[in-house]
């Protein structure tokens, strides 16, 4: 509440000191480095496109990272290859995953439930295949390199440092851009979606065309998290882009709350401490122990959120703060009682 | 001439026929009732109105224009709104939010004008607002305005719903069992209401199974049984039919 009242500028401008405030945070970690927070700050990003798409409509899809992969392998060809300066290459990278997925979700929305899960995940897998197939484009298996580092300007983003700090500066920007939307005619109309879609239809919303927008949007946002991640890494292949990191954004979703903005970043958070948590600890008491801990961590984060934390961390931390502040309110001046308040 | 009209509208569902060549018209400032036993075709005649079914037979005709198997949404945004039998609220928004959602075919802020915050999305919402305040005043909900429509007595869930429909400021407004759960004080005010909406030129069309409140405050009524219509006029005048009589005695002795 305090910070409400110091204007969004200052909110958001938090919200980035926040990101800034966590380099510290890993340096203390003896099992986190700073690559671990540019992961964070990417996968989050990506993700948040996906909370859009679960949250504010109601669909589920596990195709996501092959939006990621599209934003990845536009800016990797574009740049490499082609010579293109990163941020028109990342435009272009965002408008054909925007394209890919307004076309993907005309086809797919008429599809409920499970079948619409299983439409995403032929979408994802079919784009995998591609990028491992189609050799002369791609490089195949072997992926593609050669991407330059990232420059703006005069700014070059190529340390882990700078290219965390802009890619936490891409999600803050992409937090307010979520959150302008969901406090706003289209986006209660998206949340209204979700909730009951005859209702939705009964004052004028075109439900299909809404979904296919929001779908569109957070493939947007992955195709960004996507070209970030290529010039970070300078190079691409297709293993980034398949059904793991796909249930990946699946997990960092649902762990950090499809009804919050702020679960993606929180669910990201949490999905990187386990990972790099269990890798430091898994085989000092697990002798032998080889990388697929991975996914055993992904699944022990799902099952304790979805056991304790239905609405994610960002749903509880919400309850435990209306909790605080009840707590606090009680003890400055006793509540009014219900009759009091109808009285009144 | 009728706002609405109905034309030898004809439904099946797997060969049973839900509606058989019903035809049927409201007008501005009058309350039409829509009576008849349960699985007379009702609802199924409400929803083929609005759009959730495309009917086998027949047209349906708003202000003159065929919109017979136009989409839901499109229907609506033509001035035609409506509430649902088995409450449909949009879980934990909250009440104004509800109504909010209501202007959305009297608005225009696209997803790119809302994420860059300009003009448009501005003078929108103010103006929604505003709406959206009196709406609420008017259906004494304006002490509940910021509550999750969810934690509400069913009573007050109903006004939601009904204020969620008026906010689109409709020329038809359907309402499906708006009394249904309702005391008898509480469904009186409803008709009340009713009555001053059509007198502010509102064409209402609701199935009831109150019957008092079909004789007080309906205009007109119209009675289906197995999908037909089997007879319409004043209230006073349906009361007395033999047919109605019947066709209610029968599903009571049934």
């Amino acid at each position: 509440m305090g910070l409400r009242r110091l204007g969004p500028v200052a909110l958001w401008g938090a919200a980035f000191g926040a990101g800034v405030l966590l380099l510290p945070v890993a340096d203390a970690l003896p099992f986190l480095t700073r690559a671990n927070l540019v992961v964070f700050a990417l996968h989050a990003l990506a993700a948040m496109g996906l909370t859009l798409v679960m949250g504010f409509a109601g669909q589920v899809s596990l195709g996501h990272a092959a939006f990621y992969g599209v934003g990845a392998y536009t800016s990797a060809l574009l740049t490499a290859k082609v010579g293109w300066q990163p941020l028109a290459a990342a435009a272009a990278g965002a408008a054909i995953a925007a394209i890919l997925a307004a076309l993907l979700g005309r086809i797919v929305f008429r599809l409920r439930e499970h079948f619409l899960a299983m439409a995403t995940l032929a979408f994802g897998l079919v784009f995998y295949v591609l990028m491992r197939s189609w050799d002369s484009l791609t490089g195949g298996n072997q992926g593609t390199g050669g991407i330059p580092d990232l420059a703006l300007g005069p700014l070059r983003f190529a340390d882990d440092t700078s290219m965390y700090l802009l890619a936490w500066g891409v999600l803050v920007l992409g937090l307010v851009a979520a959150r302008n939307l969901l406090v706003s005619r289209p986006g209660r109309a998206l949340v209204a979606i979700g909730r009951s879609e005859v209702a939705a239809a009964s004052v004028g919303i075109d439900v299909a065309r809404a979904k296919m927008v929001v779908f569109a949007l957070g493939a947007i946002y992955a195709s960004l998290a996507g070209s970030l991640y290529a010039h970070y890494v300078a190079y691409v292949s297709p293993e980034s882009f398949g059904l793991l990191p796909s249930l990946r954004f699946l997990v960092i979703s649902t762990v950090g709350g499809i009804e919050s903005v702020w679960g993606a970043p929180l669910g990201s958070a949490a999905v990187v401490l386990l990972t790099e948590g269990t890798r430091e600890l898994v085989p000092r008491f697990v002798s032998g122990a080889t990388g697929s801990y991975e996914i055993a961590a992904y699944g022990l984060a799902l099952v304790l959120v979805l056991l304790f934390l239905p609405r994610g961390l960002a749903g509880g931390l919400a309850a435990l703060a209306a909790r605080v502040a009840e707590a606090l309110g009680q003890r400055r001046r006793p509540a009014p009682s219900l009759e009091e308040v109808e009285v009144g | 001439m009728s706002l609405l009209q109905v034309e030898g509208v004809t439904v099946e569902f797997g060969g049973l026929r839900a509606l058989d060549n019903v035809s049927m018209t409201a007008a501005p400032g009058q309350v039409t009732a829509l009576i008849g036993p349960n699985g007379a075709g009702k609802t199924t005649l409400l929803n083929v109105i609005s759009g959730i079914l495309r009917p086998k037979g027949g047209r349906v005709r708003f202000r003159g224009r065929d919109v017979t198997g136009w989409p839901q949404h499109r229907v609506a945004a033509l001035g035609v709104a409506r509430t649902f039998q088995n409450l449909q609220l949009f879980g934990d928004m909250t009440v104004r939010e509800h109504l909010l959602v209501g202007r959305y075919r009297l608005t225009r802020t696209s997803v790119l004008e809302a994420v860059l915050r300009l003009p448009r999305h501005f003078r929108e919402e103010r103006e929604a607002g505003r709406a959206a305040d009196a709406l609420l005043a008017r259906l004494g909900l304006q002490d509940v305005v910021h509550w999750p429509a969810s934690s509400l007595p069913y009573g007050r869930q109903r006004l939601v719903e009904l204020g969620r429909a008026l906010a689109s400021e409709p020329s038809l407004l359907l309402l499906d069992e708006p009394t249904a759960g309702l005391s008898g004080a509480e469904a009186d005010e409803v008709g009340r209401l009713l009555r001053r909406l059509a007198a502010e030129g509102l064409a209402v069309l609701l199935v009831e199974h109150h019957m008092d409140v079909v004789m007080v405050y309906s205009d007109w009524v119209v009675v289906l049984d197995h999908g037909s219509v089997i007879a319409q006029g004043r209230p006073e005048q349906v009361q007395s039919d033999p047919q109605v009589i019947e066709a209610y005695l029968g599903e009571e002795a049934a």
